[in-house]
């Protein structure tokens, strides 16, 4: 489990990025939607997890070791896919070869499958990649290094449609039971049937923090003609079906699927009040 | 007053899979994919896959042996057939009638439609 | 120990991703060192010897020097780049298995890269010139390097123990001193390096002429006033260099521990 107990963390020189009191927990076999709009602070709360930065005040703990210790043993259980990142210029093999022996866990079988998988071959010449099947090599290791807790940040970007639904089989194919998967995106559609549990991010505030089984206990998602604009709808929005609208669930109705774009919208326009726990 | 209300991803999985029985893809007392395989082929997280056969375990339609994996109920493609009756009677039947109402048809212009497509079937 | 195993698989890393770097650094070295003796030496001693007499000793003690330092300098320069930093501060090993890992490549590799890098330039040089040298009465570029071109420090000792100038347990002594000297420079220049988020070998040089400005004024006047100033002098070094070297490593460590992945930070103590 991921204890984060930011009291205040901030750039000393860009002073809009700043947490307060931003307290939550990451708990297994769970995948955690970290989602905002770019320059939100997604990339900056990643790191801190990771303990590549430090809280001014407060700390993050994993598995009950403080993350900037930077130990070995805490570190072997933490991967992070950055968003932007540069391979060495040799071949994929070689690259797993250099990096593997810091993963007691790894696993080749994974490594080979999630390769498969994105038509990638496995002495691919890394430099030569695109950037979309850099990304792609880069999450196969990832996967295949069966860390307790994977962090992923914008892994859908760069990559095209039929790329994103590889991942999103990858994914699916590889979570595990001890696991605690966290998706940093503003891709929202790519990652939706994915998740386990939402986390909204504005202004460097967590603005929403449910998982989607509550949220489908609590609210339904639904297109309702405009006289059926009744007291329980929270949240509408004009489609070219109709008004969509996230509205608080009645006994009598059946549980819908989440939609996950209203749904932040609704959070992120202040128009509603959506209870987090 | 419209409202189009999509169902939940572990229902319309549910449904999926109740397809693929009645088609005969999974017949009775075989073996369903597990839940990990049924998560790969409709790229959702396994925890849905997981309510998945809850439901579908409640209703009888599937069975879990213990370490070998999830079969089909006997007699599964009754109960489906059952249930998916049951619904049509509740709401799209309904429905259907309401809009016959409506647009000023009666029930032998939907008498006529069947015997047309009977006739095409056999 | 474990710790020893762990700071091995790091330098076997190292080696595994940064080898091509480690090729440029020599081919950078040999470049250099081929200038200089190729061009600069074959011309000043063929054109004007005086020149050449006056300055090639000097000339080379701050190419050697300088390059092993700045070179150092840059040995944690991974933390100033974001996604080298995300790369390694990421990779699961502790702070001092990474920082010891590092610090060794850097002390012990950086010298061999340039020592090889001189001796190929050198050879070179012989192999071509060498019998222009020859006729003109100087010594191939090969033998010069170890009399006249600032024979490297540590070789010293060994030179001096073989040609008989010392008994043996003068040879481990000046052997651990000259080394600890070294050593001192290498870890200030690390720390200068990693402190500073750009070209932190700017602000070592500076520091470092301060210092010794310093201690010229200062030995300058103690030797004034006193007959044991050489001893003093050397003492003073001497223990001035274990001090320094602590020191400087001590914050080098300090500072990689704190680091963080940020871009805008002038200087990480």
């Amino acid at each position: 489990m991921i204890n984060v107990q930011i009291i205040k963390f901030s750039y000393k020189d860009k002073s809009t990025k700043v947490f307060e009191d931003l307290c939550f927990q990451l708990e297994q076999n769970r995948v955690y939607g970290l989602l905002g709009e770019n320059g939100t602070g997604k990339s900056t709360l990643l790191y801190l997890l990771m303990g590549l930065l430090r809280p001014c005040e407060g700390q993050i703990t994993v598995d009950g070791v403080n993350v900037s210790s930077r130990q070995r043993e805490t570190l072997q259980q933490m991967y992070l896919v950055p968003e932007e990142f540069d391979l060495p210029a040799m071949r994929f093999t070689d690259y797993v070869e250099a990096y593997r022996p810091f993963y007691p866990n790894f696993s080749d079988e994974i490594l080979c499958r999630c390769m498969e998988e994105f038509h990638l071959p496995l002495d691919a010449q890394l430099n030569r990649l695109s950037m979309g099947n850099k990304k792609k090599a880069l999450m196969s290791f990832a996967l295949a290094t069966n860390v307790r807790y994977l962090l992923m940040d914008e892994p859908t970007n760069g990559l095209d449609v039929p790329s994103k639904k590889q991942f999103r089989k990858v994914i699916a194919t590889t979570m595990t039971e001890e696991r605690t998967l966290i998706i940093a995106t503003h891709q929202l559609h790519d990652v939706e049937p994915l998740l386990d549990h939402v986390l909204i991010l504005q202004d460097s505030q967590l603005l929403l923090n449910a998982s989607v089984t509550e949220l489908c206990e609590k609210y339904t998602f639904g297109i309702r003609s405009n006289d059926a604009l009744t007291d329980e709808v929270l949240y509408c929005e004009r489609t070219p079906q109709g008004n969509a609208t996230l509205s608080l669930r009645q006994p009598e109705d059946e549980e819908t699927s989440l939609n996950l774009e209203l749904l932040f919208n609704a959070v992120t326009s202040n128009q509603t009040k959506i209870i987090s726990e | 007053m419209i409202y189009q209300n999509e169902r939940a991803i572990y229902v319309k999985i549910a449904d999926r899979v109740c397809d693929d029985i009645l088609s005969g893809k999974y017949k009775e007392d075989e073996r369903v994919p597990s839940v990990r395989e049924l998560a790969a082929e409709y790229e959702v997280n396994t925890n849905t896959v997981l309510r998945t056969f809850d439901i579908l375990q409640r209703d009888e339609i599937i069975y879990q042996r213990r370490g070998i994996g999830v079969f089909v109920s006997p007699g599964a493609r009754h109960k489906i057939r059952i249930a998916r009756r049951h619904e049509f009677r509740k709401h799209e039947l309904p429905e259907f009638l309401r809009r016959l109402r409506l647009l000023g048809m009666t029930i032998d212009d939907v008498v006529k439609a069947w015997d047309e497509t009977k006739d095409s079937e056999s | 120990m474990n710790t020893i195993e762990n700071i091995l698989q790091l330098i076997r890393f190292y080696w595994r991703t940064e080898k091509k770097l480690y090729l440029r650094l020599f081919l950078m070295f040999f470049a250099i060192f081929l200038v200089k003796i190729a061009l600069l030496d074959f011309i000043f001693m063929h054109v004007n010897i005086s020149v050449y007499n006056f300055s090639h000793t000097a000339f080379h003690t701050y190419i050697y020097a300088g390059s092993i330092f700045i070179t150092l300098s840059y040995l944690f320069n991974a933390v100033h780049h974001k996604q080298q930093a995300i790369n390694y501060l990421s990779l699961p090993a502790s702070n001092i298995e990474k920082f010891l890992s590092r610090f060794i490549l850097g002390v012990v590799g950086v010298p061999i890269l340039i020592n090889a890098g001189l001796v190929a330039a050198a050879s070179v040089v012989t192999l071509f010139l060498g019998t222009m040298d020859c006729l003109a009465g100087h010594q191939p570029a090969w033998l010069r390097i170890f009399d006249y071109q600032c024979v490297p420090l540590y070789v010293v000792p060994f030179r001096e123990a073989l040609m008989g100038l010392h008994p043996i347990s003068q040879f481990f002594f000046s052997f651990f001193w000259t080394n600890m000297f070294i050593l001192a420079h290498c870890s200030f220049f690390i720390w200068f390096g990693i402190a500073f988020r750009k070209a932190g070998w700017i602000y070592a040089f500076i520091t470092y002429f301060i210092v010794i400005a310093l201690s010229v004024f200062v030995l300058e006047v103690i030797g004034d006033s006193k007959q044991s100033a050489p001893l003093i002098a050397g003492t003073a070094v001497r223990y001035g260099a274990v001090l320094a070297t602590i020191l400087f490593t001590c914050l080098a460590y300090r500072s990689f521990c704190r680091a963080q992945v940020i871009t805008h930070k002038f200087i990480t103590l």
